[in-house]
């Protein structure tokens, strides 16, 4: 395949699978500007004004070999790739800041997620609770009492919405099947008229009873099952309490609950998956093709396992020296599909689609001056309530940076403090970075413990950028070919993704 | 001097603000093994 012989045929530059990217040269030229070469040209992409230039070989070689002299710098301002003046990247400034809690006091969270239960009845290798990940809790019996759930809804409730969002979380939430449904019942009694609660549940899929499933398909749910792939990938690492599998049960279960609910179950179920070395993509893939009833176009949500992340996840090493799994094949097959004209098959699309549409969405405007939000969400925009009541930015974050409780609310004053540190933090690191309009950073992935460090910040800027740079090569490479390849992404996101 | 030939233009269209908000709410759906892996991954 192409991305295969191009890396044969450039040397000097960084690898990740197969593909090209040029990580470090960019610093020489400018620290504004990538250089991108692939096998059908070569190009540069300005973090200023967010476009793309194709130039020769030659131009290439001198931007990419050295300091830019007078007459290159003065050509890649005339060509709007670097600011004649001074460029300033603020990241939340006090005014923003201001703003976005101002914004947060009247509107609340967009989503509540209550965590019913630390209890749960799989024992997956890899999940945050199990005991692999240092500043993570375990699994334990602690369920949220109702009175809590309560109180947490009639404070979500005294915003006024037209749309309130609750989901289910755990441990595995339907271990308390009944206080879900009481839970359910008071939401409902208790919504404002002409308001709309949406429900969503992300569960093992073990417990989908009959009974479970007919509550889901009644209120609507929106569920999202675990599920890996075929039996031997997600048999590897979701197992029960007694180390025993769980595939065959849940596989089981969603047909049952699809033949019960055909309709529901086509709209409103879908698939978190888990990806981790040594899996096959290609039986994933597979498995879902084969598999049409219970898949269908989903797109699942995939997120993949890192090999080597320091003390977390070492669990998971099973091939020593690896350091990521390899998505080159899923991107080639995206890339193909899209150059064909036809659609990419669910699993692709789940891996690569948000990514090209972020690149191929991008504004086009140069400025001054740009104020971000580096990728950190308002803490509180989502509500994550622990099994003690306590108020959390989301699901991902350790229990280190808490933002209110059921009791009280939110601590806005806390809230503010966290986006100032991470302000901070930030500094003026994106100011000279190519990377800072399309790259996405919040305090979840930065926190160690109960702070955010510089040390984390930096390795997760240059894993950022490396995926970045190859994620731009492929998008070159296939506009290359097919400039109008990706157009039907935004035919359907104008859609919202209605097959 | 070459000329820089701009090509793949982003299909947004120009506006005028300085500001860019986050997205990644459209990303925080998942089981506590994406909550795992968002924290190894991203």
């Amino acid at each position: 395949m192409h991305f295969r012989r191009m890396a044969q045929l450039i040397g000097q530059v960084g690898r990740s699978g197969d593909f090209l990217f040029y990580e470090f040269s960019l610093y020489i030229a400018s620290m504004l500007l990538l250089p991108i070469e692939t096998e059908k040209g070569c190009y540069l992409y300005s973090g200023w004004s967010n476009r793309i230039v194709e130039v020769s070989k030659k131009l290439f070689s001198q931007y990419n070999s050295g300091a830019l002299n007078e007459q290159q710098r003065a050509a890649a301002i005339r060509a709007a790739l670097l600011p004649d003046s001074a460029f300033r990247v603020e990241v939340y400034t006090p005014e923003l800041i201001s703003r976005s809690i101002a914004e947060l006091k009247g509107n609340g969270p967009e989503m509540m997620v209550l965590s019913i239960t630390e209890e749960c009845n799989f024992r997956c290798d890899y999940c945050y609770y199990s005991g692999a990940y240092s500043d993570s809790r375990v699994h334990a019996d602690r369920t949220i009492d109702v009175q809590t759930v309560m109180a947490a809804i009639e404070w979500y409730f005294t915003f006024p919405r037209k749309e309130y969002r609750i989901g289910f979380y755990g441990g595995e939430p339907l271990l308390r099947f009944s206080l879900l449904k009481e839970s359910v019942a008071f939401a409902e009694s208790k919504r404002a008229e002409g308001s709309e609660v949406i429900f969503a549940l992300t569960t093992n899929g073990s417990l989908l009873t009959d009974d479970v499933c007919d509550f889901l398909a009644e209120r609507n749910f929106e569920t999202f099952v675990s599920i890996d792939g075929p039996e031997e990938v997600h048999d590897r690492y979701r197992k029960d309490t007694s180390g025993k599998p769980t595939f065959s049960r849940i596989i089981n279960n969603l047909q049952r609950f699809r033949e019960r609910h055909p309709d529901y179950f086509e709209s409103k179920v879908n698939y978190s998956m888990t990806v981790a070395p040594p899996d096959s993509l290609e039986k994933i893939v597979q498995f879902m093709k084969g598999n049409g009833g219970l898949f269908g176009g989903k797109i699942p949500k995939v997120s993949s396992v890192r090999l080597l992340a320091g003390n977390d996840g070492q669990i998971l090493l099973s091939t020593p020296g690896e350091q990521a799994f390899d998505f080159t094949p899923v991107w080639e097959c995206f890339i193909e599909s899209s150059l064909r004209g036809e659609l990419p098959d669910p699993f692709s699309r789940a891996v690569c689609e948000s990514s090209i549409i972020r690149i191929h969405r991008r504004p086009m405007n140069n400025l001054s001056r740009l104020v971000t939000t580096g990728g950190q969400c308002t803490p509180g925009k989502r509500c994550y309530v622990d099994t003690g009541g306590g108020f959390h930015m989301c699901e991902r974050v350790n229990a280190f940076f808490p933002v209110g409780s059921a009791k009280d609310g939110y601590d806005y004053d806390r809230i503010s403090a966290y986006l100032t540190k991470y302000s901070e933090l930030i500094g003026s690191r994106c100011s000279d970075c190519w990377a800072v309009r399309l790259c996405n950073k919040c305090i979840p992935v930065l926190a160690e413990g109960d702070r955010m460090t510089e040390s984390v910040l930096e390795a997760l800027c240059e894993r950022q950028k490396k995926n970045l740079a190859i994620r731009l090569a492929h998008y070159c490479h296939a506009r290359a070919q097919n400039n109008d390849c990706f157009d039907f992404i935004i035919r359907r996101t104008s859609t919202d993704f209605v097959d | 001097m070459e000329e820089l030939k701009e090509v793949f233009p982003g299909v947004e269209s120009d506006n005028d603000s300085d500001v860019v908000l986050a997205t990644c709410e459209d990303e925080c759906v998942g089981g506590t093994a994406s909550t795992a892996n968002m924290r190894a991954t991203m």
